[in-house]
C-alpha cells in the first residue's frame, strides 16, 4: 500500500519520496542537490526561514497530499509566549492560581526568577532544582504535543531549550530550537510514513 | 446575492472565512482558494454547506502567476463567469526595514499586492457590469508600525493599485476598493511575539471600546459587493472602530 491521505494510490516508495522531497527543497530554498543530505536541517544548513515552511509545505501537500505540521509546531512553541502552559505547571505544582495579567510580567524572565516571584509574592518554598526541572517538564510537555502531531521527538535538543527557559522564557532561539526537528530526513519519514510508501 | 458566483481569495482562515461564510449566508456559489492549511479549507467549505451554499476549493499558490491561471481557469470551467473576487490573501514577514531580504520583499510584494494586479485582471475577463473587486489593506500602508513595513509597504501598493483598477474598469461598470481594516484578532496574532499584549493595548485605544472581529470587515465586504454600493469606486474604507482617529 502507498496511498495519500486522500486514499489515492500513488505508488509511492521510500525511495521515490526521498527523490521527490529533494526536488522540492531545491526549488524551495534554491539549494544544490548536494546539500540536501538525510542530516541537513532545513534551518541550519539550507537556510530555510518561515516564510520557507509555507513554501516547502506547500509543495509537499500538492506533491503528497500531506500536510507539514510546521505551522502546529511554531504555534505550540509560540504558546510558551503567552505562559499557559508554564501557568498550568505552576498550578500543579504548588496549587497556586496566576491570573493573566501578573503572568505577563514573566515575558522576560527566566524560570528561575518566576520561581524567586512566587516565593516573595505568594510565600511558597522553592526547593533548589526546582527550576530545571520546571523547564524539564515544559520541554516535555511540547514534545509530546509535538509527538502526537507525527513527528519525531528525538530531534529535540531538550537540555538546550531547557537552558534558553531558564535564562529567558521568551527566547527566539527556543523556535529555532523546535525548527531543529526539520531535518530532511526527519521530513521524509514523516511523508513515507504518511503516505505508507513501500520500502 | 443569490446566484452571483464569488472568489474569495485566503478565504478559509481568518477574515477570509468570515468572509467566505457572509456570502454563504446570502447563498452566493462560492469559490475559495487557500495555500497551505487543506484542514482549515474543508472545514470552511463544511461550513459554507451547513449554511446551504455550494463552495469549491481552489489551492493555489498567488504568489505564482501560472497558478493564478490555473485557478481562475477553474473559475471558469466551474461557471463561466465571476461577479465577486474578495482578495483577502496575505502574508508577511514581521522585521525591521533594515534586516527585511530580497527574498521577504518579493514574497511580501507578490503575495498581497501583485496577487491583485493579476487576480484582477483574470477577475476582470469573466465579470460584466455590476462586477465587484475588493481587496483588504490595513492601517500599515499610511502609518508606520514596528517591524510592519514589507506588509505596510505591499499594502501601500495594494491600495494605489485600487485607484488605478477601478479608473479603467469603472466604465465597464465594475468597481474596485479596498478596505484599511484595523487589528483583528484572529490566529495570525498567535504568531506575533506579545501578540496578546499588542491587541489589549489596541483595544484599549479604540474608541468604540472592543477589537473588530473578522465579522465586521465581512460585512462591509459584503456591502461592497452589494448593488447600493456600485458609485463607490476607488475608495479605501476604513473599517477600525475609530483607532486611526486619534493622534
Amino acid at each position: 500500500m502507498s496511498q495519500g491521505t486522500d486514499g489515492v494510490d500513488r505508488g509511492w516508495t521510500k525511495e521515490r519520496v526521498e527523490k521527490a522531497l529533494k526536488e522540492i527543497l531545491m526549488e524551495a530554498l534554491g539549494v544544490e542537490e548536494g546539500r540536501i543530505v538525510p542530516h541537513a536541517s532545513l534551518v541550519h544548513d539550507l537556510g530555510a526561514e518561515s516564510i520557507d515552511f509555507l513554501d516547502v509545505g506547500f509543495r509537499i501537500q500538492q506533491t503528497f497530499g500531506v500536510e507539514l505540521p510546521a505551522r502546529a509546531i511554531q504555534e505550540k512553541t509560540l504558546s510558551w509566549r503567552n505562559l499557559s502552559a508554564l501557568g498550568r505547571i505552576l498550578a500543579e505544582r504548588y496549587g497556586t492560581q496566576i491570573a493573566a495579567e501578573e503572568m505577563r510580567q514573566f515575558h522576560t524572565m527566566g524560570i528561575p526568577q518566576v520561581l524567586r516571584w512566587l516565593s516573595e509574592k505568594r510565600g511558597i518554598t522553592v526547593q533548589d532544582g526546582e527550576a530545571e526541572k520546571i523547564a524539564g517538564e515544559l520541554v516535555d510537555r511540547l514534545g509530546r504535543e509535538v509527538e502526537a502531531l507525527g513527528f519525531n521527538i528525538s530531534l529535540i535538543d531538550r537540555e538546550g531549550i531547557v537552558r534558553l527557559l531558564l535564562q529567558n522564557l521568551n527566547s527566539p532561539k527556543i523556535m529555532e530550537g523546535m525548527l531543529r526537528l526539520f531535518s530532511v530526513g526527519a521530513v521524509a519519514d514523516f511523508i513515507t510514513a504518511r503516505v505508507g510508501a513501500t520500502q | 446575492m443569490e446566484g452571483r458566483v464569488t472568489l474569495v481569495t485566503g478565504g478559509s482562515r481568518g477574515i477570509g472565512r468570515a468572509v467566505s461564510l457572509r456570502f454563504a449566508r446570502a447563498k452566493s456559489s462560492l469559490l475559495i482558494n487557500f495555500f497551505q492549511n487543506r484542514t482549515a479549507a474543508e472545514e470552511t467549505a463544511a461550513e459554507v454547506a451547513s449554511l446551504g451554499a455550494q463552495a469549491h476549493l481552489l489551492q493555489a499558490d498567488l504568489k505564482d502567476e501560472e497558478q493564478i491561471r490555473k485557478m481562475f481557469q477553474e473559475v471558469r470551467r466551474l461557471y463561466g463567469r465571476l461577479d465577486v473576487l474578495a482578495h483577502s490573501a496575505a502574508s508577511g514577514v514581521l522585521r525591521p526595514i533594515g534586516e527585511l531580504t530580497a527574498k521577504h520583499w518579493d514574497w511580501v510584494m507578490n503575495t498581497n499586492a501583485r496577487s491583485l494586479l493579476l487576480c484582477a485582471r483574470e477577475a476582470a475577463s469573466l465579470m460584466t457590469e455590476g462586477g465587484r473587486i475588493i481587496s483588504l489593506s490595513s492601517i500599515g500602508a499610511s502609518r508606520v508600525v514596528p517591524q510592519y513595513g514589507a506588509i505596510g509597504i505591499s499594502k501601500a501598493a495594494l491600495e494605489n493599485l485600487t485607484r488605478y483598477l477601478a479608473v479603467e474598469l469603472a466604465p465597464r461598470g465594475i468597481t474596485v476598493n479596498a478596505i484599511s481594516a484595523g487589528a483583528v484578532a484572529t490566529e495570525v496574532w498567535k504568531l506575533v511575539p506579545d501578540g496578546q499584549e499588542i491587541l489589549e493595548k489596541v483595544r484599549k485605544r479604540t474608541p468604540c471600546g472592543r477589537l473588530l472581529t473578522p465579522e465586521d470587515v465581512a460585512e462591509t465586504v459584503f456591502f461592497l459587493a452589494s448593488p447600493e454600493a456600485r458609485m463607490i469606486q476607488g475608495q479605501v474604507i476604513v473599517v477600525d472602530g475609530g483607532y486611526s482617529l486619534l493622534a
